[in-house]
């Protein structure tokens, strides 16, 4: 995309004498009226001198300043209100135009008019920043009045002046080309659908130049045809003043004969104003920055609104997990930008590890991902986090319950270097630490978590770019419970708990050619578990690096490669003393402290390289077919493993609106955990896990901000390792998923999404099939956000969804040496579900916009009508009664935010 | 990629079941909150229930004879027939992945080679276990009153066999062999007959309390309890010992017990409390043979004191005396507040340390 920023001429803004209201000043003594107030004459007897308020054509108020001594007698008061005679406009400021405001402002100001009409003073009488006051004071201060008179005679008077501010017009200009040749394309028709649906068309010229004056700002979507090439769609923002340059290089219409001598045999994806790479998946889901920060009940989390998209399942309360179409949770792939994470939430699934304001999208992959992806078999999420700022230095504090973050980003003097650096901390510590003590416990470290980014950037000619990025994130808590819990004496004494990582990553990208583009991604770290309850332990250190890298190729018309390799290589130690794990869904032998534990101390080191090459092919139009082949080695099982993959996509109409049919078959491997290969916890001889997807669907636009999709998948899980049972285990989650979503225009954003699924689980062949554990059979979230003007938006989300798995306990056995009861344990494990899931959230916000700085607030309310939802069983003693445990009850959370 | 934090966590997630997560929050969750408002308290006793078996080597030698002693009350208001103390005279060794429930199948089916040992009860009734594959279970059927067969009374020694540390498959991990034996007792306020398992539920008991009249009876008027005993070739352990009890800081004459007047105030909240506290010397505070730290430090055991009643209400079901690190917990007493009526209840104290020591005491509470 070629984008040309240009000022243009700034419109003066249309003054206006506010004729409404009356002020009326007297020796010293002010009566004051508000603009609108439609009171009628002041009391003529009315010692401070103010008479009746004669409104004229203008409807200005005005009080006489040198009133003197009072009158003898109340004579008629004839007064003139000062008249405008020269007025230049005022100047719509360059710096809302930076500040992107696009709301229609008016500026009042109060003039003190002399005697011979001019202005002699000039106050703002609510400011509304971004330079409007000050313009609106240059433009003021130029007036020309012919002066108020009272009886006849000029008079100082005090008035009120209105300036109002329209947005200027933005200007989105372009060209038409021929993709390869770079030839104009004339008599092209470039349609221009604006935000409420209107069209404009032109024609290019012979130089296929177009363009659209008087365009307001906000989101449009540009459609470009000609005859005899493929035409497309591109949406482009544009902001008050800008003016915004497009250039569309076609591709011939490969079903009509190609003009003779034209080498017009590129892609479509060229053509692409925004650059997005298409997609090499079936589904690709990204969340923008506005929808990830204003999703009612997720805090403005980013990872948060991931679960109100088709396909993930609502994780149980206090629980932070990502469980996308039936597949376990750590099936599913955390990246920053290509980096593994291990963590994706902090405790309780508070927030994020990695906080909005330093992302810029977040692409969801539920499931047959591309084969730059490996090593998982549910889904993958790929975080983008955005560059710093160029233009100046910017910076960003905010506060509510949970935590406290800064941000500060520009660029470094004139280096070209430019920096962002980000932290946060969470409060829990504040509220919890006190109740935790409240109820006897000894809080060395109250639960803490804090997390921090910090960035530099450099652009490398014209088409490269570098980038080295540290992120980590830290949770802490170290307890002592004195109080002993009474059905498990192991949930007693010591308690802590140290997690986190860390990473430095370092990115290149650079285009080598028309054809070529080189990306490396390569980071190294630290990631750390530091857990002890009673004398039972768990310690972890690891030092990770990971590379990947890929070299996208065109190599024939319609054809292009991409190859890369993936590498993982983490060196670790381990120390670990706790009793031997349990085999799903089989019971207890009782309290943690009832077995001897195991220990196992060990060092060793994760290698899992890969190697991976996919093909997009475009062989007709409309049509995009990814095949694709991963090879992963792990060095635990010491066996490759070789995933083909395929996908498809069919537009089936050519513009708007579109219709694409998509399908996708796939092998995905994921190689058993350290600890399930552990000698002492886990089974030697263990391949990796493997699940093959598939997928058919169809996308459909209904309105140019209106799509609607629909997808059936089914996946089969083979070999998956089960606890003393090998690779015995298999299971299969199948479903449909819909979703209808308006895209985020300058107004709203919102979907509906609707996920119908199932997912079942076979330990071993000899036993009973069972559902999953968090197999969720229906999942409906419906949620929106609406920007309501003057900085206000209101936002809500609903959701209604089938109620978690749990496995009924009921009156069993007395452990004699624990000293606890045991629960006869329901067999299969997860037979019975929780009542109906239904809450609803809503969210305001507000913003006020300053000279240089703008603040906002937010109410984001959880469970607004504070329904008990059940989120488990809780028992008595020996389990022969029960009772739902319900979740959050009604939970506001109030944030302020103030960035420059 | 997997990187080794997120599997190693997930790991400890694996290892407490629910997850790392899981095990943080509940405990916190727990520590804040976790009361069960809605149920009675745990130590509240109003049923027939076993409180501890005390045995009198907690870690014992192979082919040693362990003597366990049960401690269980009739709490029952009204008692149509009094509860009586019975133990299954089946030892059961080293059942499969050291699973007491594993045990069932070789019981009711007359064992799987693993059954073994010998056991005497104190009141009298047939003693003696069974050798490899002679479970009672194999001779009797569903509907006979097994009581009459089995060793009852408050006492029960069992003979662990002599090669019981050596038939336990080795578990790696594990610092020195060990062998397990299980055995199973019930307090039944009636007569215990065999019943049908449930085959799709390994956990399902062989056993059940029925009235006269072949009523199978509720969890009010049984319970069956379970103890494992570990067998070391050379690890011992010592049961904790009890000083005395301590209230508001002064000893307390066990055989007089406490004076307390009744609480009639609305708000159970607002009575005034006792504190009562157990006393354990630092002697009872055993050093954890194989249990070193990550730092090679061996660390000593945890000890913890249950709190039962019959009446009133005390604070926290159980306390915490000792650490496994931080050593004697200072403010380790247990809240107690009397109930509204006058009378006399009785309170037990039971103190356990997590290698299956246990001490009790009992004393009286006088609200008058």
């Amino acid at each position: 995309m070629t984008r040309a920023l240009r000022r243009r001429g700034l419109r003066r803004g249309a003054p206006t004498l506010l004729g409404l209201a009356a002020l009326l000043f007297a020796a010293g003594a002010a009566a004051q009226q508000a603009p609108g107030d439609p009171a009628g004459p002041a009391d003529p007897a009315d010692p401070a001198g103010g008479g009746a308020v004669p409104r004229g054509a203008s409807g200005a108020g005005l009080v006489e300043l040198d009133a003197g001594a009072p009158p003898p007698a109340p004579p008629p008061v004839t007064i003139t209100p000062p008249r405008v005679v020269k007025d230049e406009g005022a100047e719509y400021p360059a710096q809302a135009i930076r500040d992107g405001v696009r709301e229609p402002v008016q500026v009042t100001v109060v003039l003190e008019v002399g005697p011979e009409g001019d202005v002699r003073r000039a106050d703002v009488e609510t400011p509304a920043g971004h330079g409007f006051d000050e313009a609106a004071l240059d433009a003021a201060k130029k007036l020309v009045f012919e002066p108020a008179r009272r009886n006849g005679r000029p008079v100082a008077a005090k008035i009120k002046h209105v300036y109002s501010f329209a947005p200027p017009p933005s200007r989105l200009v372009g060209r038409v080309l021929a993709a390869s040749s770079g030839a104009p394309i004339a008599s092209a028709e470039v349609v221009l659908r604006a935000p409420d649906g209107s069209d404009r068309r032109v024609t290019t010229g012979a130089d296929g130049a177009w363009s659209f004056g008087g365009v307001g700002a906000g989101t449009y979507q540009i459609v470009v045809g000609a005859k005899g090439f493929t035409g497309t769609t591109a949406e482009q923002a544009v902001a008050p003043g800008e003016e915004v340059a497009n250039t569309f290089r076609l591709s011939p219409d490969l079903v009509a004969p190609l003009p003779k001598g034209s080498a017009d045999d590129e892609e479509v994806e060229e053509i692409t104003v925004k650059g997005r790479r298409p997609a090499r998946e079936v589904t690709r889901r990204t969340l923008e920055q506005r929808e990830m920060t204003r999703i009612p009940g997720t805090n403005g989390d980013a990872l948060r609104s991931l679960q109100n998209l088709p396909g993930v399942a609502r994780p149980p309360g206090l629980v932070g997990l990502l469980i996308v179409r039936g597949s376990a949770p750590q099936d599913t792939s955390v990246f920053v930008d290509g980096t593994p994470i291990p963590l994706v939430y902090h405790f309780g699934g508070l927030s994020s590890v990695v906080p909005t304001e330093i992302l810029e999208k977040i692409d969801f992959y539920p499931g047959n991902f591309s084969a730059q992806y490996g090593r998982a078999m549910g889904g993958i999420v790929d975080v983008g986090v955005r560059d710093p700022k160029k233009d100046k230095l910017h910076g960003m504090a905010q506060v509510d319950l949970i935590d406290a973050r800064v941000l500060a980003e520009g660029p470094i003097a004139n280096t070209g270097w430019n920096f962002a650096v980000a932290g946060r901390r969470s409060y829990v510590d504040v509220w919890l630490k006190p109740a935790l003590e409240a109820s006897g416990a000894g809080v060395t470290t109250a639960p803490v978590y804090y997390d921090y980014q910090a960035m530099l950037t450099h652009d490398v000619g014209k088409d490269g770019n570098f980038r080295v990025l540290l992120f980590g994130s830290d949770d802490r808590l170290d307890l002592l419970l004195k109080s002993v819990n009474a059905s498990d004496p192991s949930l007693g004494g010591g308690l802590s708990a140290h997690t986190g990582f860390w990473r430095v990553q370092a990115r290149y990208r650079q285009r080598l050619g028309k054809d070529t583009e080189f990306r490396l991604v390569t980071a190294f770290g630290e990631d750390f578990v530091d857990f002890s309850l009673g004398d039972n332990f768990f310690t972890l250190k690891s030092h990770p690096l990971s590379a990947r890298a890929e070299l996208a190729q065109k190599i024939a018309r319609g054809v292009t490669m991409n190859v890369g390799m993936d590498t993982l290589y983490a060196p670790y130690s381990v120390d670990v003393r706790f009793p031997p794990p349990s085999r799903p869904g089989e019971a207890p032998g009782g309290p943690l402290l009832s077995r001897p534990p195991l220990e196992t101390s060990d060092s060793d080191a994760i290698y899992q390289p890969a190697l991976f090459t996919e093909f997009e092919l475009t062989p007709w139009p409309g049509a995009r077919i990814v095949p694709g082949v991963r090879l992963d080695y792990a060095k635990d099982t010491k066996q490759w493993d070789l995933a083909p993959r395929a996908v498809m996509r069919q537009d089936l109409t050519r513009g708007f609106p579109r219709t694409t049919l998509k399908g996708g078959l796939g092998v995905f491997y994921q190689p058993p955990q350290p600890q399930e290969t552990n000698r002492v916890f886990g089974q030697i001889g263990l391949v990796s896990n493997r699940a093959t997807h598939y997928d058919v669907g169809v996308e459909q636009d209904v309105t140019r901000n209106v799509e609607v999709s629909f997808e059936a998948f089914y996946k089969q899980f083979d070999d998956l390792v089960t606890t003393r049972a090998r690779n015995e285990g298999r299971g299969r989650a199948y479903g449909v998923e819909t979703l209808l979503r308006y895209k985020p225009d300058a107004r709203f954003f919102g979907w509906l999404a609707y996920t119908l699924s199932r997912s079942v689980r076979q330990d071993t062949p000899s036993e009973p099939e069972r559902l999953a554990r968090f197999d969720q059979t229906h999942i409906l979230t419906v949620l929106g956000s609406y920007r309501l003007g003057r900085g206000w938006e209101f936002g809500a989300r609903f959701r209604l969804v089938s109620g978690s798995l749990y496995t009924p306990n009921t009156y069993g056995f007395y452990d004699q040496n624990a000293g606890v009861p045991l629960a006869l344990i329901g067999y299969p494990s997860y037979g019975d579900r929780l009542p109906l899931f239904h809450q609803l959230d809503l969210r305001v916000d507000k913003t006020w916009r300053f000279r240089s700085w703008q603040l906002g607030v937010y109410a984001d309310v959880q469970n607004v009508y504070n329904h008990g939802n059940v989120e488990g069983v809780s028992y008595n003693y020996n389990y022969t009664r029960r009772t739902f445990a319900t979740g959050l009850p009604i939970l506001p959370s109030l944030g302020m935010r103030g960035e420059f | 990629m997997r990187a080794a934090a997120a599997s190693l966590r997930r790991f400890a997630g694996r290892l407490a079941p629910g997850g790392l997560a899981a095990v943080v929050l509940t405990a916190l969750a727990c520590a804040v909150s976790c009361s069960n408002v809605d149920f009675e308290p745990a130590n509240h006793l109003a049923s027939v229930r076993i409180l501890a078996v005390r045995a009198d080597n907690p870690y014992a030698a192979p082919g040693e004879t362990v003597e366990l002693e049960v401690l269980a009350v009739d709490a029952r208001k009204a008692k149509p027939s009094p509860m009586k103390i019975s133990w299954i005279p089946f030892v059961c060794a080293n059942p499969i992945n050291d699973l007491y429930y594993a045990c069932f199948a070789q019981l009711a089916g007359g064992g799987a080679g693993a059954g073994a040992g010998a056991g005497t009860g104190a009141d009298g009734g047939a003693g003696g276990g069974s050798g490899a594959g002679a479970g009672i279970g194999g001779l009797l059927r569903p509907g006979v009153d097994l009581t009459p067969l089995l060793p009852s009374g408050p006492k029960y020694s069992v003979k662990l066999p002599s090669d019981i540390v050596m038939s336990h498959p080795k578990v790696e991990g594990t610092d020195v062999p060990y062998g397990l034996a299980v055995v199973f007792d019930i307090a039944c306020a009636g007569h215990v007959e065999l019943v049908e398992r449930d085959p799709g539920n390994p956990q399902s008991p062989p056993l059940a309390c029925f009235d006269a009249a072949h009523n199978r009876l509720g969890p009010d008027d049984y319970e069956i309890g379970f103890s494992r005993i570990y067998a070391y070739d050379t690890r011992r352990n010592q049961n904790p010992v009890i000083d005395g009890v301590i209230k508001d800081g002064a000893p307390v004459d066990l055989a007089a017990g406490i004076q307390i007047p009744p609480c009639t105030l609305k708000r159970r909240g607002d009575c005034p409390k006792i504190k009562i506290d157990v006393a354990v010397p630092a002697s009872s505070h055993e050093l954890h043979d194989g249990d070193v730290d990550k730092n090679g430090v061996t660390q000593r055991e945890q000890i913890w004191a249950s709190y039962f009643n019959t009446s009133g209400s005390f604070n926290s079901e159980a306390r915490l005396l000792y650490d496994t690190r931080q050593g004697k917990i200072d403010d380790s007493g247990n809240d107690f507040q009397a109930p509204p009526e006058p009378g006399d209840l009785t309170a037990w104290i039971v103190v356990h340390d997590n290698r299956d020591g246990v001490d009790w005491v009992t004393f009286p509470i006088h609200v008058r």
